[in-house]
């Protein structure tokens, strides 16, 4: 049984289809990757998977439907998202940011997330205090403080240097490969994820144009056509 | 035929009703700013306007020229000098600075006009007309029509001319009108001054109808507000046609309210159930619309007063304990009783402390639910219930109304949560407090001198004893911001999307604070009670709940110390019996809300949150500096915008 499943799930906003019977499954213990180009719905998707968007379709846990579970049900349950925009809580330190996420059985979540993330030396500084490249390492951080079975991660590499990008692609690797957590990374930068995942979605519009293996996704002519922007 | 002829007198209120509506609209669309202080602006305004007349003699002209030039410099004064500097501060603030000047106003009005209820010689015939067959006065008539006349003139403006449109375009994007070579601080000061203008017309209107009354005047922001959010704050003419029929409504409704019947029509028989309508309109219109406030243009999700992590955690209690002991055993009894009526401020501004402060939600109920806890203990005491029994019971059921009241923040946030617990707060007032029909007595009802263990406490005692709760209930709630719950509430009150990405419920949370802070109120409320041996329904209107908001904002709303602050400064507190050893005692409005517009502009946060920061800036100076990396720099989103895929 796949850890998320996902039936064709649809998302309008008002007359505007933004996600439109997409389907999948992640399995557990693998990195899958969600390309497409602005305006594709990967972020939709993850707000629909993960509660903060109202779709139509199934969404499934280890088999048990979610689909009607509130946002806050399904962190508890763990899916377990970061945000594009950090979203950080700016009036809590980075120490009190992770407690607020924590859960599960580890004896310091809190601190082995941060080390996970490499991260520790930021527990007691304000999320401000920070250069967006740590405050993005430390929102992965704060997610995995959650315990996540299965953590979203959006445009997390956005604004990394290429460098930056391959020791941070390095780590979610490691983090899926040690058992750790199963992880849907959603980016921009296609060298990541076409590196580090073991499965790629494409999305276009809406719509899923293409899946499989980053070999496979690369040579299909669909997801070029995408990118070029035409219809061509 | 009498519902008709009452519905047809009710032209006047509602007339009123549509005239403030429409400055509410106006200021709304123009600067993105709810007025709390609207019917404020009445009552100075029409205060100004029948001195001049009766006092001065001057012509009623001259006095109409006057009036009209006064609300055109108070609103263009609080314009410029005050909202004009909030325009980026959090809503918490640009609420505040209008509940500071509502009570700004009134204190000016007691402390400057007779405020004893007369009703002045009205400015237009009132001689009686013939409508359908009932007579109306004829200035009942004329204030609905100039009304409706201006609705008309605002909606051509607002349609036909250039300062219009820039109205228009400046409610959806200020930076995108400033482009256009619009100055949105002459709109701003245009719109604040126009609907300045149009309360004072309201005010001085109305008064010969209604009564020149400070404090129902101020409170008529409450039905106003109904009409307002009926034309979504945006439609002018929805707006004079909500206003006068709810104006019409509540005077038919009066025939009803006066009736007597079985015991089940207490609902909607006696005392302020016509004026308790639209306050329920209010509640209820927001809560089924949920947004019913269309957002504007220009988001500010600014700070919030600052919240940190208590300091004096142990030294804080036991210094309080000591210094409130040697105070009680100490000063004469008139300093005693200011005393303990600051405890039980501390108190009320605790609970704020709770729902404000750590979770955000902005309530203006909070002496409501204080009164509510007042009430019972009004009740069980006298039914012969010890002391430590009835406090716990009056915060209980407080309790239970905050639970209810809390329903609303589920689905409305920041003003409109203001607007429906000032509603909330409004209808206890009118319809609930003062019905001497609950408990005998007209509003007023003995409590019986608390006791402990069978001995009467006496002012000592009871002192002592209010002291240790309220010691020991601020030690919790300092405990509650550094424990699981308060991090959740801070991550709630900033961001509830992550919160809830963070497994937070925050429906039950929300709830769960309502419920929390209403139960401490309901606790001050009985200690209130206690203090007076009475229950008296005046301790509990709205302009207590304002006070005390607008105290424990000064002091710091996001901490303990905050509370502390507002009790001093509570009416009939400490603050009070040093202003009326002076003998200025009628000054306390002034200088609240005077003190308040300062610290909104000054200290955003809260005085005791200027000093943290201070300590904290002190105490960053000896440890050596972060050695983090440069700020962030805002929102980088510069993400590859075609990212390099394999092209062919």
């Amino acid at each position: 049984m796949s850890l998320l499943e996902l039936d064709r799930v649809t998302v309008r906003y008002g007359g505007v289809t933004a996600v439109d019977s997409v389907g999948f499954a992640v399995e557990s213990g693998t990195l899958m990757g969600l390309i497409g180009p602005n305006g594709a719905g990967k972020t939709t998707m993850i707000d629909a998977i993960t509660g903060m968007a109202r779709c139509s379709g199934d969404i499934r846990l280890a088999g048990e439907s979610i689909a009607s579970w509130p946002a806050y049900r399904r962190s508890r349950a763990g899916i377990v998202r970061t945000f594009q925009s950090l979203e950080l809580f700016m009036e809590l330190t980075v120490r009190e940011n992770l407690q607020t996420y924590a859960r599960g059985r580890q004896a310091d979540p809190v601190a082995s997330a941060l080390e996970r993330m490499d991260v520790a030396w930021t527990a007691d500084r304000y999320p401000a205090e920070l250069s967006t490249g740590t405050a993005r390492l430390v929102s992965v951080a704060r997610a995995l403080a959650a315990a996540p079975r299965l953590l979203l991660l959006d445009e997390p590499a956005a604004g990394l240097d290429a460098g930056e990008s391959r020791r941070f692609g390095a780590k979610l690797r490691r983090l899926v490969d040690s058992g750790v957590t199963t992880i849907l990374l959603v980016d921009h930068d296609v060298d990541l994820i076409m590196n580090v995942c073991d499965d790629i979605q494409v999305l276009d519009f809406g719509k899923k144009i293409a899946s499989g293996p980053p070999s496979a996704v690369r040579a299909d002519p669909e997801v070029a056509r995408a990118y070029l922007g035409g219809t061509a | 035929m009498a519902v008709l002829q009452f519905a047809l007198l009710g032209l006047g209120l509602g007339g009123a009703y549509a005239l403030l509506a429409l400055g509410l609209v106006t200021i709304y669309r123009g600067t993105g700013v709810l007025n709390f202080s609207q019917g404020a602006v009445a009552m100075i305004c029409a205060y100004v306007f029948f001195a001049l007349r009766d006092g001065l003699r001057l012509s009623t002209a001259g006095a109409a020229l006057l009036a009209a030039a006064f609300a055109v410099v108070l609103g263009l004064a609080f314009y410029l000098l005050v909202m004009r500097q909030l325009r980026n501060s959090p809503v918490l603030a640009r609420i505040i600075a209008t509940l500071a000047l509502l009570l700004l106003l009134q204190g000016l009005a007691m402390l400057l006009f007779d405020v004893q209820t007369r009703t002045p010689v009205s400015v237009v015939p009132a001689t009686p007309v013939d409508l359908l067959g009932i007579a109306i006065p004829m200035d009942r008539l004329i204030l609905a029509g100039v009304a409706v006349v201006l609705a008309v003139a605002l909606s051509l403006v607002s349609r036909r001319t250039r300062i219009g449109l820039a109205v228009r375009a400046i409610s959806d994007s200020e930076k995108g009108a400033s482009l256009s070579g619009l100055s949105p601080v002459l709109i701003g000061a245009l719109t604040w001054a126009v609907g300045f203008v149009l309360a004072a017309v309201a005010g001085v209107m109305l008064s010969p109808i209604a009564g020149l009354d400070a404090k129902a005047l101020t409170l008529l922001v409450v039905p106003v507000f109904a009409a307002a959010l009926i034309a979504r704050f945006t439609s002018f003419g929805v707006a004079v046609a909500a206003g006068l029929g709810l104006g019409m409504v509540e005077s038919a409704l009066q025939l009803v309210t006066d009736a007597e019947g079985a015991w089940y029509t207490w609902l909607w028989t006696g005392p302020g159930r016509s004026q308790a309508l639209p306050a329920l309109v209010v509640i209820i219109a927001m809560i089924f619309s949920g947004r019913l406030l269309p957002a504007r243009g220009e988001v500010v999700r600014g700070r919030l007063p600052i919240s940190p992590p208590p300091r004096y955690r142990v030294a804080g209690p036991i210094i309080a304990l000591a210094a409130g002991l040697a105070f009680i055993f100490s000063v004469r009894p008139s300093w005693l009783s200011a005393g303990v009526v600051t405890l039980a401020g501390v108190m009320i501004a605790l609970s704020a402390v709770l729902v404000t402060g750590f979770i955000g939600q902005i309530s203006l109920a909070q002496v409501a639910f204080a009164g509510t806890g007042g009430m019972l203990t009004a009740l069980l005491s006298s039914a012969g219930l010890p002391f430590l029994l009835v406090l716990p019971l009056s915060g209980l059921v407080a309790a239970l109304l905050g639970l209810l009241a809390g329903l609303p923040s589920l689905r409305v946030r920041g003003p409109s949560l203001a607007l429906v617990t000032l509603s909330a707060a409004y209808i206890c007032q009118v319809a609930v407090f003062s019905d001497g029909r609950l408990l005998g007595g007209q509003g007023y009802n003995r409590v019986a001198s608390p006791a402990l263990f069978g001995l009467e406490l006496g002012g000592t005692g009871f002192a002592v004893v209010t002291l240790v709760i309220v010691i020991v209930t601020g030690s919790l709630v300092a405990a509650l911001r550094v424990s699981t719950f308060g991090r959740r509430a801070l991550a709630v009150r900033e961001n509830e999307a992550a919160a809830a990405a963070a497994g937070i419920d925050i429906k039950r949370f929300k709830l769960a604070a309502f419920t929390l802070s209403a139960f401490v109120a309901g606790v001050g409320g009985s200690l209130l009670g206690y203090q007076a041996n009475v229950f008296a329904f005046e301790r509990f209107t709205i302009f207590e709940s304002l006070h005390v908001i607008a105290m424990a904002y000064i002091g710091g709303i996001g901490m303990v110390s905050g509370a502390l602050f507002a009790g001093l400064g509570a009416s009939g507190g400490l603050f009070s019996q040093l202003l009326a050893t002076w003998g200025a005692d009628s000054y306390q409005l002034v200088i609240a809300g005077g003190a308040l517009l300062l610290a909104v502009q000054l200290h955003p946060d809260g005085m005791a949150a200027t000093l943290h920061t201070i300590r904290e800036r002190r105490g960053r100076r000896s440890s050596p500096a972060p050695a983090a990396a440069p700020p962030d720099d805002g929102k980088d989103r510069s993400a590859p915008a075609e990212p390099s895929v394999p092209v062919k």
